[in-house]
């Protein structure tokens, strides 16, 4: 058959009416079977922590980890979901865990991760007698450069205005050069040494501080208060040892000032 | 030389020639019998013939076939020359052969045993014709006027619209035209080319002397430029126009297209058109002389896209107002005027396709669909509207049957009759291109030899489907938050689609008759159209902005519209010309069905769990919620019935060498109109144990049986959700006009028009629980005004034209306009509603100068004053002082509007001669400059002495702009028409926009200035049967922006702490380095919050690319 302009046209008109025939689509939202409640404790460190489930990337998780605002739900759209935690760096799989719909409790065993395997606990050792043991792992960004952690007792007073007055500070090291993303080896705090006022009306205080080993300045902007550690320090009339493994990260709040969030591995694997 | 010498030569010549043909008879039979030997048949049939190489001329091609079949070829040189011949390369009969290449090149073949003698046959030549308009000096067409070929003595007489045509051999003629009392015209060297029309519009002079001949004669080119100078200078009102040869000569499909050609014109979507920068509802737009009932309820606009190029004459803008128009405006009065009896006969398909960067082949989301929707129709499942419904106000779910106003069974019955959720919940398609198909049919045909009476008919049938996504890069508008929470969180945005699926069906058919005095037309137009308009925003609210904890995630809105809507409009109407008495008549039935079916507005929650982040659900209403919720399925049903009649009547007479025209007329038009709404609120009782995160909305059907906690989902229609509102109104009118044309170059146009409105709202229900006892205003002073205009045109030189005018005008309230009714808005992100609106009366002034340096070319200036009486105007209100108000359409106190219009239409041929396609390049640009005040007034209720209520209003301190208006408009088009390509480039640029206003300038809402580039690419195939057009719109893919000044912008003054009484400019001031402008701001870094304007929607509509292909046949 020859064919002229007037069949191209009828080709073309019956090509764009019969392609648009196609009616049915695909529901955005996907039908949910059921939502069973879920639990997962944990803690990730050295490397984030990238939770899927079925192949979907859902979150990152570093440093402690629990549901948090998170609702303790898990849904269901098949009788089973597959989740796994990914190294961030490599996407390599760390851990998969299988959950069914029919199980009525779906939880996650309490983990830690070192930023290269999964292991049910941090481990860390028990103190001798009355020891105060403390090792650090400092999370900050890589030009900061290692750290120097110190006890330094305040020397203060109250105005009459109500406001910290610091007469003196008297610093104690305690651990120096600590590297930038690895476990610190253990120190022992002592209790602070008693110290005798150099006015009257005053009173001492010890904190934990960090400054940087090379300036020796504080981290943070703001005086010594600001760069006070949350650590437990011993006394004098302290009756047994303690272990503390102290995870520090920085972070930055809302007003872009730098904060550091602290964590005690030893309490959350008690 | 002797004549007998001359007839002995003659007589020799003859016998000579028949002596040689006589022995060439004999000769070639004696030879056919010597060669009979060879060939068993002669027979062409019979003799089959396989040719070898193929010939490139038709000689080689004899030789061939004398060499196989025996047969001779006689044949003159110029034959044997031809070439070009398609043979196919198989074994024929001689007899195909001779068939294919006596059809290929026009031969005929003459047996004669075996020798052919080969003839060309003369190909016969078209007709072409002479066709245009016969006018007097002041542009009045001259019915019966009588026009004659000198050369063929062809004589007809101009039909009662003035027009004229001959179908007459191609060649050079001379016309002559005359008429009673006028100069007759000779036109000399009007060439008529084989199947071309030769347009030719004659401009006659009236005679001094009735009695005495005179004879003026002028050229073609002459005369055809005097015509159209005529129609330009000689319109009575300003106006701007463009005709049916102008469109031609664009790649305009549909009349949306063209309309933002048209001076001062521009249009929003191709529904609103905004006239001279004033709103649409200022402007009229009458489709043959009728009114246009708005496609949407609210508002007032129409779908031009319905009314194809191809059918429509042409279209003419007025901008200043004479005593005859019935329809009072104040921007512009777009007048469409299709074709009924066309000039000849034509068929043609047309079909095409468009892409948009942004929608083709990409997710389209929307509900369910129904198996007609690409035909416009529903399937049924979207019928969940039964009769009878029963308002369930006072039940509650969580109490027994006993203690209950409804019992639960009721509920469940009632449930089980509205039908399930299956159609809800967002589907993902994939959007297709988008498509139309138009057949049109124009036939004519003439009822005496004369061709001076004939009837005809223009039918078209037209199918569009199109798809659109427009993205919602940024929505801070209504409930949705304003800023964010942190200014550099790029993520706290709110952003959606809105996915527009359309459908669009037209029918168009026009008759009508025809003769020198008398014309009847009739004028049917049927269109449907389905639109479905699914927005989807995702965000967070004002009320709940992000943060970290149970906002982390945002909710998304929806709201599904789909809407059928049926415009059905009949007329009938008429022109009689009884020597200088002219008759006009016309009546018109118009009815209007919008019919949304099944419109669903849904929320979707977020809510974060270990594997979603986050898990969307839907979510029913509280049946403790007094209102519709978020989860709402309506519908709303408006029928709008117009029944028009004009009567008109016009004498021209004459007062020594001035014409003189007095016209008198009627007019009636009745508007009734009924619109009923249905909303459903799905709720849910406060009780329920239901799981609705895991329950999708589209099983939600399968928990309403009201059996318990488990199943107490239910449709819970309260009184005012389940209401209707009934209005008519009356417009009917009479007029006196004058039209004096006195020495030739002055024309005084005036007149005077009575026009009486009234409306009557038959029943008036509130939407809204909380609008139950609201009250509006209707404030009509009076049902009759008394109009006056004047128009002068003074033409000192051919060249030029002085005009000036004044008109009063009344821009009457639509009937909806007057409704309790009010509805959400996605556009404006918050309800719509009136506080009442009455007739708005406007004093238009206008100067205009004209300067026309050559034919089609335009240069002029313009400046016009308005002043509005009573404005209405859509403006945002917050009496609740939430933040977001609601868009309130009523009258202000007064609006001023002054502006400048200029405008420029010039062909490039002065360029250089030597160029001959620079005189096919026309440079078109206008610009509009507008400004206008507004005296706002806010009405204010006290309570007096004795108990009473009194109305009053305040008036505002502070002028302000009047809603719709754009400051600054202006189009730059470079166009070139060729005989096959034609190239069109247009930037089209609109200023500021005032959206919304408002008294306080933090709800007042601008559009950013926009600029649109669009260009096309026509080419005509097959000696121009086919034409291709590609339409690339929207090249710079421009934003659609708007903004409020946000109050970071600007600060208190200091002193006016506590102060009572004071307005905005009292009281605050803008911020250094702010305006009423749109300035971005800046981060304040102490707060991380932005100071800078609101951008309360930014949207993205694509870049469209369409082709289309029309062949005529």
């Amino acid at each position: 058959m020859k064919i002229n302009h007037k069949h191209y046209i009828i080709t073309m008109i019956a090509v764009l009416f019969l392609g648009s025939c196609k009616k049915e689509g695909e529901f955005l939202t996907r039908p949910i079977k059921a939502i069973r409640p879920f639990n997962m404790t944990g803690y990730a460190i050295g490397d984030a922590l990238e939770l899927y489930f079925d192949d979907v990337k859902i979150r990152d998780y570093y440093g402690k980890i629990s549901l948090g605002t998170v609702s303790p739900q898990l849904a269901f759209e098949n009788d089973v979901t597959i989740m796994q935690l990914r190294k961030k760096s490599t996407g390599e799989v760390v851990y998969e865990q299988k959950f069914n719909i029919a199980d009525a409790k779906n939880e996650v065993p309490k983990f830690y991760f070192n930023g290269t395997s999964i292991a049910k606990s941090y481990t860390y050792p028990k103190p001798q007698g009355k020891d105060y043991l403390v090792n650090f792992y400092f999370d900050g960004p890589k030009d900061l450069g290692p750290v120097d952690v110190q006890m330094e007792v305040l020397e203060y007073y109250y105005d009459n205005n109500n406001n910290l007055v610091v007469v003196n500070i008297t610093g104690f090291p305690i651990a120096t050069e600590i590297a930038i993303g690895k476990w610190s080896e253990y120190f022992k705090i002592q209790p602070p040494p008693v110290m005798l006022p150099t006015q009257p009306g005053t009173d001492f205080y010890p904190l934990i501080t960090l400054k940087s080993s090379k300036t020796k300045k504080y981290l943070l902007s703001g005086d010594v208060v600001e760069n006070a550690l949350q650590i437990e320090l011993p006394d004098q009339w302290t009756s047994s040892g303690k272990t503390q493994s102290i995870h520090i990260q920085t972070k930055i709040a809302d007003n872009k000032a730098l904060y550091f969030e602290l964590n005690d591995l030893v309490q959350v694997f008690p | 030389m002797y004549n007998s010498t001359k007839r002995s030569a003659i007589k020799l010549l003859y016998f000579m020639t028949r002596l040689t043909f006589l022995i060439a008879i004999v000769t070639l039979t004696f030879s056919g019998v010597i060669l009979a030997s060879d060939v068993k048949s002669q027979s062409l049939k019979d003799v089959k013939v396989s040719l070898g190489a193929k010939p490139n001329t038709l000689r080689e091609l004899f030789r061939a076939l004398e060499e196989k079949s025996g047969f001779s070829f006689t044949y003159a040189q110029e034959i044997g020359d031809m070439s070009g011949i398609h043979i196919e390369d198989s074994t024929y009969t001689l007899y195909d052969i001779l068939k294919s290449i006596s059809i290929q090149k026009h031969l005929r073949f003459i047996q004669e045993n075996f020798l052919i003698a080969v003839i060309a046959v003369p190909i016969p030549q078209q007709p072409g014709r002479i066709s245009g308009k016969i006018i007097d000096d002041r542009g009045e067409i001259l019915p019966g006027a009588s026009i004659k070929i000198i050369e063929t003595g062809q004589f007809i007489q101009a039909s009662v619209d003035g027009t004229y045509q001959f179908s007459i051999k191609p060649g050079t003629y001379t016309l002559e035209v005359s008429y009673i009392s006028f100069q007759t015209k000779r036109i000399t060297e009007v060439i008529v080319k084989e199947g071309k029309m030769t347009p030719l519009d004659v401009i006659i002079q009236p005679a001094a002397n009735a009695l005495q001949q005179v004879i003026v004669t002028g050229s073609f080119k002459k005369e055809s430029i005097a015509g159209l100078y005529a129609q330009q200078q000689n319109r009575i009102a300003l106006s701007d126009g463009i005709s049916a040869e102008q469109i031609g000569a664009t790649p305009d499909k549909h009349l949306g297209e063209t309309l933002k050609r048209i001076t001062g014109v521009s249009t929003t979507d191709n529904r609103k058109v905004v006239v001279r920068g004033i709103a649409e509802r200022y402007n009229v737009s009458v489709l043959n002389g009728s009114t246009l009932p708005s496609t949407n309820v609210q508002e007032r606009d129409f779908e031009f896209n319905l009314i194809p190029t191809s059918l429509v004459e042409n279209v003419v803008v007025a901008k200043s107002i004479t005593a005859d128009m019935p329809y009072g405006f104040a921007g512009g009065l777009v007048q469409i005027t299709t074709k009924s009896v066309p000039n000849q006969n034509f068929l043609s398909i047309s079909a095409g396709t468009s892409f948009n960067s942004q929608t083709t082949g990409r997710d389209f989301m929307g509900y369910g669909r129904g198996k007609y929707d690409y035909l416009g129709f529903d399937d049924g499942g979207r019928d969940h509207f039964p009769e009878g419904l029963v308002d369930l106000g006072g039940y509650d779910p969580r109490i027994s049957d006993a203690q209950n106003k409804f019992k639960a069974a009721q509920v469940a019955e009632q449930n089980k009759r509205i039908g399930g959720t299956e159609r809800l919940g967002t589907r993902i398609y994939q959007a297709m291109p988008s498509q139309h198909y138009q057949f049109s049919l124009g036939r004519t045909y003439a009822l005496d030899t004369s061709d001076r009476s004939k009837i005809g008919f223009v039918g078209s049938v037209s199918y569009r489907n199109t798809q659109s996504n427009d993205n919602i890069a940024s929505m801070r508008r209504g409930d949705w938050s304003r800023q964010p929470v942190k200014a550099d969180d790029l993520t706290d945005i709110n952003t959606g689609n809105i996915y527009g699926f359309n459908t669009t069906l037209g029918v168009l058919l026009n008759g009508g008759f025809k003769s020198a005095n008398h014309q009847v037309d009739t004028y049917n137009l049927y269109t449907r159209i389905f639109d479905n308009r699914f927005s989807r925003i995702t965000g967070w609210s004002d009320e709940n902005p992000k943060n970290d904890l149970e906002q982390k995630f945002p909710g998304t809105s929806e709201d599904d519209r789909p809407k059928f809507t049926d415009l059905l409009q009949n007329k009938l109407s008429g022109a009689h010309r009884f020597g200088s008495l002219k008759l006009e008549w016309s009546m018109a039935r118009t009815a209007l069905q919008s019919f949304e079916k099944d419109a669903v507005a849904a929320a979707l929650n977020a809510r974060e769990i270990v594997n979603k982040a986050p898990l969307y659900f839907y979510q029913p209403n509280s049946s403790s919620d007094p209102g519709f919720g978020v989860v709402h399925r309506d519908q709303y049903v408006y029928n709008e019935k117009n029944y028009d009649a004009v009567v008109t009547g016009s004498y021209n007479f004459r007062i020594g060498t001035t014409a003189h025209t007095f016209k008198t007329g009627i007019n009636y038009l009745k508007k009734d109109a009924t619109y009923h709404w249905g909303i459903l609120p799905i709720s849910v009782g406060t009780n329920s144990t239901i799981p609705f995160a895991q329950i999708p909305i589209q099983e939600w059907g399968n928990y309403m049986t009201m059996q318990g906690k488990d199943s107490n989902i239910f449709y819970f229609p309260a009184s005012y959700s389940l209401n209707s509102f009934a209005a008519k109104s009356t417009s009917k009118g009479g007029f006196v006009m004058m039209d004096h044309k006195v020495f030739s170059k002055l024309r005084i146009v005036y007149g005077l028009r009575a026009d009486y409105f009234k409306l009557d709202t038959v029943k008036n229900s509130a939407s809204l629980l909380t609008d139950k006892n609201s009250r509006l205003t209707f404030e009509e002073k009076k049902d009759w005004y008394f109009l006056p205009s004047a128009n002068i045109t003074y033409s000192p030189v051919k060249e030029l034209n002085l005009r000036a005018s004044y008109a009063k005008s009344a821009v009457r309230p639509g009937l909806m306009e007057n409704s309790r009714f009010s509805r959400f808005d996605p556009s404006y992100g918050s309800q719509v509603k009136s506080s009442g609106v009455s007739s708005t009366i406007i004093d238009n002034y206008d100067v205009k100068v004209e300067l026309f340096p050559g034919a089609g070319e335009l240069l002029s200036a313009g400046y016009f004053y308005k002043y509005f009486d009573k404005p209405a105007e859509f403006y945002r209100l917050d009496r609740e002082n939430n933040g977001r108000g609601y868009i309130n359409i009523t009258n202000s106190d007064w609006a001023k509007v002054k502006g400048w219009e200029f405008e420029l239409r010039k062909s490039l041929g002065f360029v250089s001669d030597k160029v001959p396609f620079m005189a096919n390049v026309f440079l078109s640009g206008n610009l509009t400059l507008q400004q206008s005040t507004v005296r706002a007034r806010e009405l204010q209720s006290k309570t007096l002495p004795d108990k009473t209520d009194s109305l009053y209003y305040t008036y505002s301190k502070y002028p302000r702009a009047l809603y719709g208006q754009v400051p600054l408009l202006y189009n730059v088009g470079i166009q070139y028409a060729g005989k096959k390509l034609g190239l069109n480039f247009t930037f089209n640029h609109a200023g500021y926009k005032t959206f919304i206003t408002a008294i306080d300038p933090n709800f007042v809402e601008y559009e950013r200035p926009r600029s649109q580039f669009d260009a096309q690419i026509s080419y005509k195939f097959f000696k121009g049967k086919m034409e291709t057009k590609l339409n690339m719109s929207n090249l710079l893919d421009a934003p659609f922006r708007h903004f409020v000044n946000d109050h970071t912008t600007y600060e208190q003054k200091p002193g006016t702490e506590g102060g009572l009484d004071l307005e905005w400019h009292d009281k605050y001031a803008y911020k250094y380095g702010f305006s009423e402008k749109f300035e971005e701001g800046y981060i304040d870094t102490k707060t991380n919050r932005r100071v800078g304007d609101r951008q309360t929607s930014t949207r993205y509509v694509g870049r469209t690319f369409s082709l289309s292909f029309t062949y005529n046949f």
